[in-house]
């Protein structure tokens, strides 16, 4: 079973995915003779709190992509009124601790946007991917561990 | 002339009691047509960059109640419904 671990920051557990376009946009891409815009590396705080995964906008935005959807968010913001996030299709894939081994890859991944970057982050890991994985926190010792 | 989006959103949204019976698969949406109902969230993003290439279209998961994402801490989303 693929696995990495990482360091609990102040931040939480942080995990570098690449993000991507998706799959079936690169696949329109190429048949466009479009240039596929170059992967992104985004610095992700693991949240179990957050039931979507979130990424920058900035990000979204550097990879050329245009909402697909919108879906209703509740954030301590929002109060009783759910807020709209854009939703964009990305592909993300997550490498093991050597960046060599591809620990996990998902082709095709609605997120929704943010605004992470004044807080030192380039989004959110929810449970969308979490629920493909085990995790362990290991507090004591400074770490966590994912398996996919 | 409106968003694409908002026009496919509205087309979701006066479609959706003759979508329920789908209810779970995901609608596309492209210049306010329904296109068709898919499995999956793949197969409908696959099937709108082939009909609309990279224009916008809308790829919708059919939902009796709408399905509402929960973060515990703020994204800074400023488009309130």
């Amino acid at each position: 079973m693929p696995h990495l671990s990482g360091q609990i920051t102040p931040w939480g557990p942080l995990i570098n995915v690449v993000v991507t376009a998706s799959a079936p946009r690169i696949a329109a891409l190429t048949k466009i003779n479009q240039a596929i815009p170059n992967p992104i590396v985004a610095k992700l705080v693991v949240d179990t709190g957050a039931s979507l995964t979130s990424i920058d906008t900035t990000i979204l935005m550097q990879l050329g992509l245009t909402s697909k959807g919108k879906t209703p968010i509740h954030t301590p913001s929002t109060q009783a009124q759910p807020h709209l996030a854009d939703q964009y299709d990305v592909g993300i894939i997550i490498y093991g601790l050597n960046m060599q081994t591809v620990c996990h890859s998902i082709p095709t991944l609605p997120v929704v946007d943010g605004a992470f970057k004044a807080k030192g982050i380039d989004g959110l890991l929810g449970r969308d991917i979490l629920m493909m994985a085990r995790m362990n926190y290991g507090g004591p010792d400074g770490w966590y561990g994912i398996s996919f | 002339m409106p968003d694409p989006l908002e026009r496919d959103l509205a087309a979701y949204k006066n479609l959706l009691p003759t979508l329920t019976v789908s209810a779970g698969k995901f609608a596309l949406f492209y210049k306010g047509e329904h296109q068709g109902v898919f499995d999956s969230y793949t197969d409908a993003l696959d099937a709108g960059y082939k009909l609309a290439g990279l224009e916008p279209f809308l790829v919708k998961q059919i939902l009796t109640t709408e399905y509402v994402a929960y973060f515990t801490r703020d994204i800074d989303v400023v488009c309130p419904i």
